[in-house]
């Protein structure tokens, strides 16, 4: 067995001399369900800014490895430390759990630390994005990239159930479209695409409202909204406003994209047994706008 | 048990793995576990990681992947063939060759659903495969016409005719004609190897239709079967089983998921009998 631990342990890390990043499974797992940390990072020395991205804590977080993983050798290949979250699913992990989530991410900054890092920043997709706010109020972080993050958690959690009721429909499962709110409310747990919610979680969610919960953070921010339009939606407005009030630095920008599905939605177009990826360019976008965001904001701290 | 996560080079391609190992040493082989193309919350699929824990309670090492471009694997890939599996077959091939050797075991079985089947049923031939569990094994490819047809379908011809239903009539037969679909070589093919490895093909009974089962993907297995001898048939199994899709495994209720897992495994553990 050692031999093998030897061998494969080899194996944890490669090296992408044209992207001038490598990426590498850490040792250490994170939080109660045990997540994967993979680490990405600059082939040459590292700047003093570090990343984290948190996913997710619902079943669209599948859809956004992706593109977590594409924003994160984007930052390494522009010289910064990232750490991404990678659930497994042991016990834990079968359920959708905020705070989870949240440990998850406070190690995976000590992790960053551990490794060197003098800063930390946060990043995250949606109700990840919510997420690494929430933590930025906790711990001592000093910036935020967060792409659609959600603002109020109740309508995060409606949208789980609804959307969990529509898939049902779909599927020709025998059900109401109001099932799984009732059953919520009945057995004190419902399955959320192969997820499992229970009342106590969903609470947990639905009382977020970032908003009120910012209180503290003054670093630099970035909102990205996505829109067919390219037009950042009100709710990034009041978060702009919010962050602003608090002193921080806030850039907030848009991303045109005809968007064939909403963002965390499954995004392939079906065509028989032959699939389509219609987020391809969106998602390298978004990579290069947080990139750019990082760089430009290395830059003004580094001239400061 | 213990899990190590990896990065493998297969040709210009580099994939995100995990291999896991059971307590007891040496294992007594290795299972692949090959995902479909969807949206998956664990490296490999959250079938692969379920299956994963309880293989290693059997004793069994296996090793699960992103394919390259997505999750956590490195690259770009635009679109997902069934019939295209050429490069993921290598990617899956190269983790089990790291698996095997690492682990110092040779035999080895392969769990694969819907796109990951296909690949399954192209390792097959290997001879030091035991067997394959399909969930959802796509039997039939698009043919050639049938590619041409789905681009005009999916074009403005296609949305003209799809609005008007004179045209719709009009075209029926013509669309029978064009949706030219043949059994899949790679399927049919793995037949030849049940001289010594067992295939079991899953379909979930609700949604069948979606687990790719039609009427012809059926004429096209009785056709392949009745050419087979009494042996090699008595080493194929297809069932039908209540639930699913499975094509869709993520999203089925976790009671569902632990239920596919409970009828997954003894297949798996019965590929192995003979080398414990």
């Amino acid at each position: 067995m050692s031999s093998s631990r030897h061998t494969l342990g080899a194996l944890r890390r490669y090296e992408d001399p044209e992207g001038g990043f490598f990426e590498e499974f850490a040792e250490r797992r994170l939080g109660p369900g045990r997540a994967f940390a993979l680490i990405a990072g600059p082939l040459r020395e590292a700047r003093p800014r570090a990343w984290a991205i948190c996913p997710t804590v619902g079943p669209e977080q599948g859809n956004l490895r992706r593109l977590e993983a594409l924003v994160a050798r984007r930052l390494a290949g522009s010289g910064f430390d990232v750490a991404r979250i990678r659930p497994d699913v042991g016990t834990q992990h079968a359920q959708i759990s905020l705070p989870t989530r949240l440990a998850e991410l406070e190690e995976a900054v000590d992790l960053l630390r551990g490794r060197g890092a003098r800063e930390v920043g946060l990043a995250g997709v949606l109700f990840g994005g919510t997420v690494a706010a929430l933590v930025a109020e906790r711990l001592e972080v000093s910036g935020l990239a967060l792409v659609e993050p959600v603002v109020r958690g109740r309508q995060y959690a409606r949208e789980l159930l609804r959307r969990e009721a529509v898939a049902r429909l779909m599927g020709d499962e025998e059900a109401d479209g109001d099932g799984p709110k009732s059953e919520l409310a009945s057995a004190g747990r419902v399955p959320i695409r192969g997820l499992q919610l229970t009342q106590e979680a969903y609470e947990a969610i639905a009382d977020v409202d970032l908003i009120k919960e910012l209180r503290a953070f003054a670093g630099s921010s970035l909102l990205l909204g996505v829109s067919p339009a390219g037009e950042p939606g009100p709710a990034l407005g009041k978060l702009r406003d919010r962050l602003a009030e608090l002193g921080g630095d806030v850039t907030v920008a848009g991303i045109a994209d005809p968007l064939y599905a909403p963002l965390g939605e499954y995004y392939y177009r079906e065509a028989g047994l032959l699939r389509y990826d219609t987020r391809l360019d969106l998602d390298q976008k978004l990579a290069e706008a947080v990139a750019a965001w990082a760089l430009d904001r290395a830059a003004a701290s580094a001239a400061a | 048990m213990s899990e190590f996560p990896v990065f493998v080079a297969a040709g210009a391609d580099r994939v995100a793995a995990v291999v896991t190992a059971p307590d007891r040493q040496p294992p007594r082989g290795v299972v692949l576990l090959l995902a479909g193309t969807g949206r998956h919350i664990a490296i490999g699929s959250t079938l692969s990681a379920r299956l994963s824990e309880r293989l290693a309670e059997e004793g069994l090492a296996s090793v699960r992947l992103d394919y390259a471009g997505s999750g956590d694997s490195p690259g770009l890939v635009s679109h997902w063939d069934p019939a295209e599996i050429a490069a993921t077959t290598a990617q899956a091939r190269a983790v089990l060759d790291v698996a095997r050797e690492a682990l110092d075991v040779k035999p080895f079985a392969e769990v694969g659903t819907c796109y990951g089947s296909r690949i399954a049923l192209s390792l097959v031939e290997d001879p030091s495969c035991t067997g394959a569990v399909c969930l959802a094994p796509p039997i039939l490819d698009v043919g050639g016409l049938g590619r041409m047809s789905r681009g005009v379908r999916d074009g403005r011809v296609g949305a003209l005719v799809r609005s008007n239903a004179t045209l719709r009539r009009a075209l029926a037969p013509a669309r029978r004609l064009l949706g030219g679909r043949k059994t899949a070589p790679r399927v049919v093919g793995a037949f030849a190897h049940l001289d010594r490895a067992r295939l079991v093909f899953l379909y979930g009974a609700r949604n069948v239709h979606e687990d790719h089962y039609s009427g012809r993907a059926q004429k096209s297995i009785d056709s392949a079967v009745a050419g087979l001898s009494a042996e090699e048939r008595s080493r194929f199994e297809l069932h039908m089983i209540a639930g699913g899709p499975l094509t869709t495994f993520d999203g089925l209720p976790p009671e569902e998921q632990e239920e596919i897992v409970d009828i997954v495994l003894p297949f798996v553990a019965s590929f192995f009998e003979t080398t414990g």
